[in-house]
């Protein structure tokens, strides 16, 4: 019942902050205010909410149950590969991008598009892509509160009623709110669970009497020796990974909030403590799901563990659905909450929990995102803003807040998890290969609509080619080989073309489509050109 | 420090991600804690921000800057 209460008073405070930040808006550039705070917020605000935009349930809870089955790849497959590639895609597109939208005035990526490569039509065709992939967040966020809410409750909140709640305190911020209800309801959530890894990795480790001693028995063990390496997964797979941070770059709800920041300084302190922030949070939770597997005295977790060991014993001798039900239970998404649940005391589980649902809260910034690339490049772009004025755009944006948290919900309640956990991990694809237009129309002058739309297009198809793939073949199974090579295989947790994840031809394709059909293709006018690399 | 001595250190930088002499192998394990695998990324995380320090101070885009504040003034 405390922790109860606690997530309560938690979900309470958040919906405060939504308000609160509501009464703070100014009337006088309504759009601009609503779906970018009006470009005003400071340092504090601008790195934590930005570093809580990218850590979603998976940074926490995803993060810990990889490493509990992976061991410590997980660190540096997602962690330390991010670090180098999110910061360094803030100092060279990050700042342009700024610098860009306060001198031009643009709000979305796809008006900069328009505008840098005189087209149209053709910006809504990326809108449309980039929609696409970024509905399976929100799905995801929601199915991720409704769980945690239930594992928090020990199962008394049903998981609709706990997707419900948590999908209704998010809309109600997000809508009054808009972006500064958004901004700082993350900084409040980064704060938490910034705080949370290091009080986690405190309270487990004395009611687990030490790590060392953990490390000790899993160095011993011949099966668990192997998680204190990275033999569980290939070189060619670990780099692919570093491919996956381009997403974060190209992702609308992390480009549009980019736009924010009051001054461009406030990208410095960003950048350098950025890989710090990821540190904070994924060592711990990385390191915690590592030392699970020697968490035998909670019930939960040896059950987990038991499951692995039949599937690895007597994997050959069951039948798929049997393989397929020991899979289920010994997946690790709920180790942190079960180790917590067994060593903290309750008040603590509360409060620890709010950091936990914090992380999978994370849903606001992608519907904020889609409302604001609806009403600008849609609403607004079709003309709906001259023949009904400003204020009827921010009322479109509030009502597609409203409109998109239901269909999600209701999508949410319908269908299996599995589901959006492969369309999150094609989403991840689809946008690192999305990541040459940003790089082409920031800094090659002679990009063209054109190799633009190959390269859009060339994302969709390939996405959706990859998605059929894993329908039609079950893993694991080798599907083409050519002389003993692997060329392309069906894994349990995807594909592997060449031993690569499919996400590297994806990207290198996009981006030599961009070069060709640009060259190949008319290129803007001189004064645009112009304006966008004077200086 | 000229622009190709960042480039190139960047470029190290994303070598030195894909430590594969580390892959098979947990020994040592500092502080009795982490395997070497994994105390390699940590402290190449810290090595990352360290980087990121250098290059914020040596090659911020300060052009981009005075071109907003240039349209500030007029359009005051």
């Amino acid at each position: 019942m405390i922790p109860m209460v606690i997530v309560f008073g938690y979900l309470a405070v958040v919906l405060y902050i939504g308000i609160f930040a509501f009464r703070r808006s100014r009337t006088d550039r309504p759009a601009e205010d609503f779906f970018l705070a009006g470009r005003s917020l400071g340092q504090v605000v601008f790195l934590l909410s930005l570093f809580g935009t990218n850590m979603t349930a998976f940074a926490l809870l995803g993060s810990s149950g990889h490493a509990f089955a992976n061991g410590i790849v997980t660190f540096g497959l997602m962690a330390s590969s991010s670090a180098l590639i999110i910061p360094l895609g803030m100092l060279l597109f990050g700042t342009r991008v700024w610098a860009l939208g306060r001198r031009f005035g643009f709000i979305t990526p796809v008006q900069m598009f328009r505008d840098r490569w005189e087209c149209g039509h053709i910006g809504t065709v990326i809108f449309a892509v980039q929609a696409v992939l970024l509905v399976p967040y929100i799905i995801i966020g929601m199915i991720g509160g409704g769980t945690a809410l239930g594992a928090i409750s020990g199962g008394r909140i049903p998981f609709w009623f706990g997707a419900a709640l948590v999908g209704l305190v998010v809309m109600s911020y997000v809508f009054f709110g808009g972006m500064r209800g958004t901004a700082w309801v993350n900084t409040f959530q980064t704060t938490l669970f910034l705080l949370f890894g290091a009080i986690a990795l405190g309270v487990i480790g004395y009611g687990m009497g030490g790590f060392d001693q953990a490390i000790r028995e899993m160095r011993e063990s011949p099966v668990l020796s192997t998680w204190l390496t990275r033999e569980r997964v290939s070189p060619r797979y670990f780099f692919s990974y570093t491919f996956i941070p381009l997403s974060s770059l190209t992702f609308p709800h992390i480009t549009i909030f980019w736009l924010t920041a009051r001054r461009m300084g406030q990208f410095r302190k960003t950048i350098i403590l950025y890989p710090l922030c990821l540190l904070a949070v994924w060592l711990p939770a990385t390191f915690l799901g590592l030392v699970a597997n020697r968490a035998t005295e909670v019930p939960a977790i040896a059950r987990k563990l038991a499951a692995r060991e039949e599937l690895a014993v007597r994997g050959p001798e069951l039948t798929a659905a049997e393989r397929q039900d020991r899979r289920a239970r010994s997946a690790g998404d709920d180790v942190l909450l079960q180790l917590l649940r067994h060593y903290a005391p309750l008040w603590l589980a509360g409060l620890l929990g709010a950091g936990i649902l914090a992380a999978v809260m994370a849903s606001d910034s992608q519907i904020l995102a889609l409302s604001t690339m609806f009403s600008e490049d849609i609403f607004a772009f079709y003309e709906g803003r001259e023949r009904l004025g400003e204020a009827a755009q921010v009322y479109t944006g509030r009502a597609f807040v409203v409109i998109l948290t239901l269909i999600a919900y209701l999508v949410a309640i319908q269908f299996p998890q599995p589901i959006f956990d492969l369309a999150v991990q094609y989403a991840f694809s689809g946008f690192a290969a999305l990541s040459p237009l940003l790089v082409a129309a920031l800094y090659w002058k002679g990009s063209t609509k054109w190799g633009a739309l190959a390269s859009t297009v060339w994302t969709a198809l390939a996405v959706t080619g990859v998605a059929l793939f894993q329908f039609l073949y079950p893993n694991p199974q080798v599907v083409w080989s050519v002389a003993g090579v692997e060329l392309l295989a069906r894994t349990p947790s995807g594909t592997t073309m060449v031993g690569f994840m499919p996400v590297v031809p994806m990207t290198i394709i996009s981006a030599l489509l961009m070069l060709v059909v640009s060259s190949l293709t008319p290129k803007p006018g001189t004064a645009t050109i112009g304006r966008y690399f004077s200086h | 420090m000229k622009k190709i001595h960042l480039t190139a250190l960047v470029g190290l930088l994303y070598l030195l991600h894909q430590d594969f002499w580390h892959w098979r192998v947990a020994q040592p394990v500092v502080f009795g804690l982490f395997p070497i695998g994994y105390f390699y990324h940590l402290i190449y995380t810290l090595a990352v921000s360290l980087v990121m320090w250098l290059l914020v101070r040596q090659v911020w885009p300060s052009s981009l800057e005075a071109a907003v504040e240039e349209k500030g003034e007029q359009g005051e």
